[in-house]
């Protein structure tokens, strides 16, 4: 016999009450381990979503100005990809809105890509390409619409277009494209129906387009927008796709114009009309290094030019760089920095034309597109610096970029500019003029002063002139490769995005569901370890005659501990194993759940469960750490039993009569009650902050009600009992509950406490009630659009409206009482709740100076540092950071839930792409419909997104009652900008039902832990019955029934889980009361129903209980033993 | 008067029957006391359950006050030991959460004939100053002596005015200072109730006190 053969024999004769504590840690085994196992499916689950949606692209390239077509073959020649064997193909991917002929249904955000048989071949399917109109339509899509095979539809997206709609060459009034198509089928999901390149857990709308009638519309013949890269048979980094992008890239990639002049001297230009400042460093670093003399110019059209009582109408102005191209007349007349206003020299055309001679005043009128979205007129004065002949570089009519509707018009009276032009003003002569010198500058002024009043965000140079004063040729060729090669793929606009691992990374989560459901168990896996200690200690105390005799066997504490631990891991390890069976079970439970009842918080039935092994060991062996701390915990009270507690198999002699309670809880119970009462009536008061002032009462009436009742089951009891009957008898029960104090009172608070948490968590339940105000949650606004295309003008402003179509009279009854605020938008990944995924390139909007004087919503939290900034913390996003940083604002939740960040915090966003993207949170706004965006100042916004061009968002906000008008108005009217118009207070409804809907299931397994922990009541009282069951046999003996001792029973138990319960959610309601007062007192339901589910679990815990006095050996518990 | 005719009991056990009694017939009148002695598993207490209508006899009657509580069901039967008959046991099984009053005036609270609160308190202050414990009234068990618990355990006996008071080795868990004063109390109320007093002991002192005085040996119950 050895100490080993002591316990596997222990372990053997007590297995009945061991099997009580298997139960116990399996049950942590299986929550702890399950909830991990959540977590790990939930990732996997997004992770295969992604990969699936994927195909076989692992790296994108893409660019806002379409490149040529040949770039995806040369870049797929380049030795970077050639020796992985990595396959490419190009597609144009846009966004559209798409309707269905006959039904008129509409969906908006739509993925369209235009692809030929390359994309099809690139992800190993065969499906046949769509050609001429036909379209694939993705399951999703072809279901929202109700599209069959055959079936008309009309597909509407935005234009490329070389010059930015956002400058005043850009054609506002044809930004889209209307396509007429046919429905070729549904594409399957395995077949790349739901091919996706941004993250995202909800619905694919995709439709696949023919590549050529795509190009064909859009007027972007032999171009694409993106390229998809597969790795071959090697791992491809994105900087070896940057590399090879480098190499294979050529001028037209980079939309360059360069050409020989008559004059041997190449001009160089772009197709956007303005040259982007990364193309003019390129070239004139190129040009310092071969020597060439290089002329920069800026030309525009000027609408008058006026001297005296003379003007001349919409002549060209020239911007020209020091050396004006070589010629040193010019430059010297340019040079000239003479008193008064900046000069001009004039041809000898204009000259005459104004009657002007050099020192004559002359006014310049001219357009300027606003970064806010309107055209401006403004004036300049200059001094006629001096008259030139017609002649060298006055004569050259390239010094103007080609701007379709103007530059390629016969005749002035022929232009179509995308501005408005008064053709009365134009004369014969300007005709005469048109005809003989067309484009050629009227008028010339000094580089600096042109870009001081033209100059744009897409760039302050229209053309650039090189010419070499030695025996080195620029040439054309090798000119446009040197550009495009020092320019670069990244500086030219490309983006290199390695989507495969971002998508991959993004899949870990904004949220960790592991940790979640971690949380949200935290009741089960503690009433679970709570279980395990209770068994535990129970059967020890059920051995503490053998443990008495073995010490006076001679064994010491520690010996005996020691092999109390061991029968103690053999058992939690068993459980363990139970546990881990379980833990399957029960997250296949908790994923059934995600999908059905909680589906609400991941907005997908995709998820499933996926067993990870390591994540499964992990919390199996996390649960049996806890759970051996527990025994370890219970074993090492056998040292403070007294041998004859041991040798009598007794624990509780004397133990309730010498337990007083002591002066100072007696002091503490009441004095926290008082200082509740303080607390809640300084919170009414104003004084302290109300959620800090409830909750704090609350806590303080729960610790103080909990030691209340220990006060009271330790008092000895003034009251004697008396009469007869159930009311007698109840009270006799309850007086039970004072036999063994800390039992009752560990049964009563862990009651208390998780009602309290059931009850109180939800004053974290979201609603709109408040959120129709200014400060609410809406911020006033009844609407929120967003449109597929942008809108050049600017919708906060009438005159914008009625450009847009939107407002046909600034009288116009649907917009009367209605404000509209409009914000630019760089879309991207949803950064609200609604998006499982964690957003890499989450969108941004660009605020106006209206809409952050407006000073709407309720911020949460700001940087504000002055009483200005603390009254309208909106303005923090004016502020400039010295280092780059843009101020930023983002909703509280979205900051801490998704973007995991704080107020303060720097963050990155774009980080994965060649332009990351450094934001200070300079505020954060409180449960608002703004979730899903990060705000930064439209200034911000122009700068560090210069290709985003218009207005996609509005706010809007309508008199009362009048938002579905408003909104049918704008949907109908904003038809040609894919106008999708959603009530703010259903989209925050949207918001908080994922937020509710994860507050439901942490109340759910927290009730469900609750009702675990009641079967742990059971367990104490069946525990008390039986160490009772002398004093209880005595009382039949003196006449009292079975059911009078199970009245007795059921009144101690339903008495600790009623006290548990009231002082709980007493405490909780005491905590929430300013929700509640907010709600008009309605109480919280879902709550409530798990705590009478608690009552009603105490009571069938009470009726087992009872069981156990109806099984007492009555006759055997009086004999002496 | 307590009658018991023919009494036998036995435990039915996968080896067979044990007998534990035989045989054993006995009658105590109104203000009788008797003693019951006889070794340690010889059957004595289970011959008191039996007079208290704790455990069914295998055979033979018992009547007390000429009802045979075995002709009633179990609440019927629980009753009647609620009424008639008083418990005294070696271990004095007071309830140790409960004040010695209390724990006198529980019996009470299950009994059959309702009665005002007030004077089962007053009762049940009588009794514990009739055994000495006026001072002691709200101590809980743990605060008392051993001497001290019995006579609790003695008052609360008496709370219901049984006509049957059955005492398992009242003192046998006691001093023998204790022990006297226990016995002699024991004597003294049963006079001053005018109980029938059977009292099962191995102390030959005790059942000295006894005028009558029988000893169980072979299963049977013979005079001493």
């Amino acid at each position: 016999m050895t100490l080993g053969d002591l316990s596997r024999r222990s372990l053997s004769y007590y297995r009945r009450t061991h099997a009580a504590v298997v139960f116990g840690v399996a049950a942590a085994v299986a929550v702890l381990a399950g909830s991990l196992l959540v977590g790990s499916s939930v990732r996997a689950s997004l992770a295969g979503l992604v990969t699936a949606r994927l195909g076989n692209a692992d790296v994108v390239v893409s660019a806002e100005n379409p490149f040529t077509e040949g770039l995806s073959a040369r870049l797929q020649e380049q030795p970077e990809l050639s020796a992985v064997q990595a396959t490419v193909a190009p597609l144009f991917a846009l966004e559209g809105i798409l309707t269905h002929q006959s039904s008129g249904l509409r969906a908006g955000n739509v993925s369209v890509y235009g692809v030929d048989a390359r994309f099809f071949q690139f992800h190993g399917v065969e499906v046949e390409a769509p050609t001429g109109g036909q379209v694939w339509l993705s399951p999703d899509l072809a279901a929202e619409l109700g599209a069959a095979e055959q079936d008309a539809v009309v597909l509407r997206v935005a234009r490329p277009s070389d010059i930015p709609l956002d400058s005043l060459h850009g054609r506002k009034d044809d930004v889209g494209r209307a396509i007429r198509l046919s429905v070729k089928g549904t594409l399957a999901r395995e077949l790349m129906g739901e091919f996706s390149l941004s993250p995202s857990q909800g619905p694919v709308r995709a439709m696949f387009i023919a590549l050529p009638r795509l190009q064909r519309d859009l007027e972007q013949a032999d171009r694409v927008n993106a390229m998809l890269i597969a790795r071959g048979t090697a791992a491809l980094a994105s900087a070896d796709v940057e590399k090879a992008l480098d190499a294979a890239i050529d001028g037209d990639d980079l939309g360059l114009r360069i050409e020989t002049l008559p004059d041997e001297s190449v001009l160089v230009e772009t197709t956007a009309g303005l040259i982007p400042e990364s193309i003019n460093n390129a070239i004139a670093g190129i040009a310092t290094r071969l020597s060439f003399e290089r002329t920069e110019v800026l030309t525009w059209l000027a609408n008058r030019m006026t001297s005296g009582e003379r003007s001349v109408p919409y002549s060209l102005v020239a911007g020209l760089g020091p050396s004006a191209a070589s010629d040193a007349a010019m430059a010297t007349m340019l040079a000239d920095s003479g008193a008064g206003a900046p000069p001009i020299v004039l041809n000898d055309w204009t000259a005459r034309d104004l009657g002007v001679s050099v020192g004559a005043p002359l006014d310049l009128e001219y357009y300027r597109w606003a970064d806010e979205g309107r055209l401006v007129t403004e004036r300049t004065s200059f001094r006629v610096a001096g008259i030139v002949s017609i002649t060298g570089i006055a004569a050259d009519r390239r010094l103007s970029p080609a701007y379709p509707g103007i530059t390629d018009a016969e005749s002035v009276g022929d232009w179509d500019p995308p501005f408005p032009i008064d053709l009365q003003l134009v004369r014969p002569v300007d005709e005469e003029y048109w005809d003989k010198y067309r484009t050629t500058a009227k008028a010339f002024v000094p580089l600096e002063i042109a870009q001081e009043l033209w100059r744009t965000r897409y760039g302050a140079v229209s053309s650039i002139r090189l010419r070499t004063s030695g025996p080195q040729d620029p040439g054309t060729s090798g000119l446009r490769e040197s550009v495009a090669r020092s320019v670069g793929a990244i500086r030219g606009g490309l983006v290199v995005v390695d989507v495969r691992s971002q998508n991959v990374s993004a899949s870990v989560g904004a949220t960790d569901f592991g940790a979640y459901f971690s949380y949200f168990s935290f009741f089960l896996v503690v009433s679970a370890l709570l279980l395990t200690a209770l068994f535990f200690r129970l059967g020890i105390e059920q051995r503490l005659r053998e443990i008495g005799v073995l010490r006076a066997a001679g064994f010491s504490i520690t010996t005996i501990q020691r092999l109390f631990l061991q029968e103690g891991i053999v058992v939690a390890a068993v459980g363990a194993l139970l546990g881990v069976g379980l833990a399957v079970a029960w997250a296949a439970v908790m994923m059934y759940g995600l999908r059905t009842w909680w589906v609400g918080a991941v907005g997908t039935t995709a998820l499933q469960l996926h067993v990870d092994p390591v994540t499964l060991v992990a919390g199996a062996v996390g649960g049996v750490l806890a759970a051996i701390v527990c025994i370890w915990l219970t074993v090492r009270g056998v040292r403070t039993f007294s041998p004859r507690e041991l040798l009598s198999g007794s624990t509780t002699s004397a133990l309730t009569a010498t337990q007083k309670p002591s002066a100072l809880r007696q002091f503490l119970a009441p004095a926290m009650l008082v200082v509740a009462v303080v607390l809640s009536g300084a919170s009414m008061a104003g004084a302290i902050p109300a959620a800090a002032g409830f909750f704090g009462a609350g806590a303080l009436v729960l610790i103080g009600g909990l030691l209340m009742l220990g006060v009271r089951l330790r008092k000895p009891q003034v009251a004697v009992l008396g009469g007869q009957g159930l009311g007698a008898l109840s009270a006799f029960g309850w007086r039970n509950a004072s036999w063994r104090p800390g039992r009752s009172m560990t049964s009563a608070g862990l009651v208390a406490v998780a009602a309290f948490l059931l009850v109180s968590v939800d004053a974290f339940r979201k609603s709109t009630h408040a959120a129709e105000g200014a400060q609410g949650g809406t911020g006033g606004f009844a609407l929120i659009s967003e449109t597929v295309l942008p809108m050049v003008h600017d919708p906060s402003t009438s005159s914008g409206r009625e450009e847009l179509g939107l407002q046909f009279q600034s009288s116009d009854p649907v917009f009367a009482g209605a404000s509209v605020f409009g914000a630019r938008l760089r879309p991207g990944d949803d950064a609200s709740c609604l998006n499982l995924y964690q957003p890499k390139q989450p969108r941004v909007l660009g605020v106006t100076d209206a809409f952050i004087d407006a000073d709407r919503f309720t911020f949460a939290k700001s940087l504000a540092e002055s009483d200005a900034d603390r009254e309208n913390p909106w303005r923090l996003l004016r502020g400039l950071d010295a280092d780059g940083v843009v101020p930023a604002v983002v909703d509280a939740t979205s900051l801490q839930y998704v973007l995991h960040a704080a107020v303060g915090d720097v963050i990155t966003i774009d980080a994965e792409t060649a332009r990351p993207l450094r934001l200070r949170i300079v505020g954060s706004l409180s449960d608002s419909v703004l979730q899903g965006e990060i705000m930064i100042a439209e200034s911000a916004f122009t700068r560090v997104f210069p290709d985003a061009a218009g207005y996609r968002v509005m706010l809007v906000q309508v008199e009362a009652g009048r938002g579905d008008e408003v909104a049918m108005a704008i949907e109908d009217r904003l038809e040609p900008y894919g106008a999708d118009v959603q009530s703010t207070l259903r989209k925050l409804e949207a918001y908080h039902r994922v937020e509710n809907t994860y507050l439901s299931t942490f109340q759910t397994l927290g009730g469900l832990g609750l009702v675990l922990g009641t079967i742990g009541l059971a367990a104490v009282t069946a525990r008390n019955v039986l160490e009772r069951r002398r004093e209880l046999a005595l009382l039949a003996a003196a006449g009292y029934r079975m059911r009078d001792l199970s009245v007795m029973v059921v009144a101690e138990n339903l008495g600790l889980v009623a006290f548990g319960l009231g002082i709980g959610v007493v405490a909780a309601l005491v905590s929430i009361a300013p929700v509640l007062i907010a709600r008009g007192g309605r109480p919280p339901a879902l709550s409530m129903i798990w705590l009478l589910a608690v009552a009603a679990a105490g009571v069938v815990a009470a009726l087992v209980a009872t069981r156990a006095v109806r099984r007492l050996p009555l006759l055997a518990s009086l004999r002496s033993e | 008067m307590l009658v018991a005719t023919h009494l036998a009991k036995r435990y039915d056990t996968a080896r067979g029957g044990v007998p534990i009694i035989d045989d054993v017939s006995l009658e105590v009148a109104r203000g009788d006391a008797i003693a019951i002695m006889g070794p340690s598993g010889c059957g004595k207490s289970t011959l008191l359950y039996i007079l208290g209508a704790l455990e069914r006899p295998s055979a033979g009657t018992v009547t007390l006050d000429g009802k045979n509580p075995f002709e009633l069901d179990e609440a019927a039967q629980a009753a009647f030991r609620n009424a008639h008959v008083g418990f005294v046991f070696q271990d004095h099984l007071l309830l140790p959460q409960l004040s010695a009053l209390d724990n006198v005036i529980a019996p009470s609270l299950v009994s059959a004939t309702p009665e005002p609160a007030v004077s089962v308190r007053d009762r049940a202050r009588t009794l514990l100053t009739q055994v000495g414990l006026a001072d002691r009234l709200d101590h809980r068990p743990g605060e008392l002596s051993g001497g001290e618990r019995q006579r609790v355990a003695i008052a609360r006996a008496l709370i219901q005015k049984p006509s049957l008071l059955l005492c398992d080795e009242p003192t046998g868990n006691l001093d023998r200072t204790s022990a006297e004063a226990v016995a002699d109390l024991l004597a003294n109320l049963q006079k001053y109730h005018n109980t029938m007093l059977v009292v099962v002991t191995h102390s030959p002192a005790l059942a000295a006190r006894f005028p009558r005085r029988y000893e169980l040996t072979d299963r049977k119950l013979v005079t001493a």
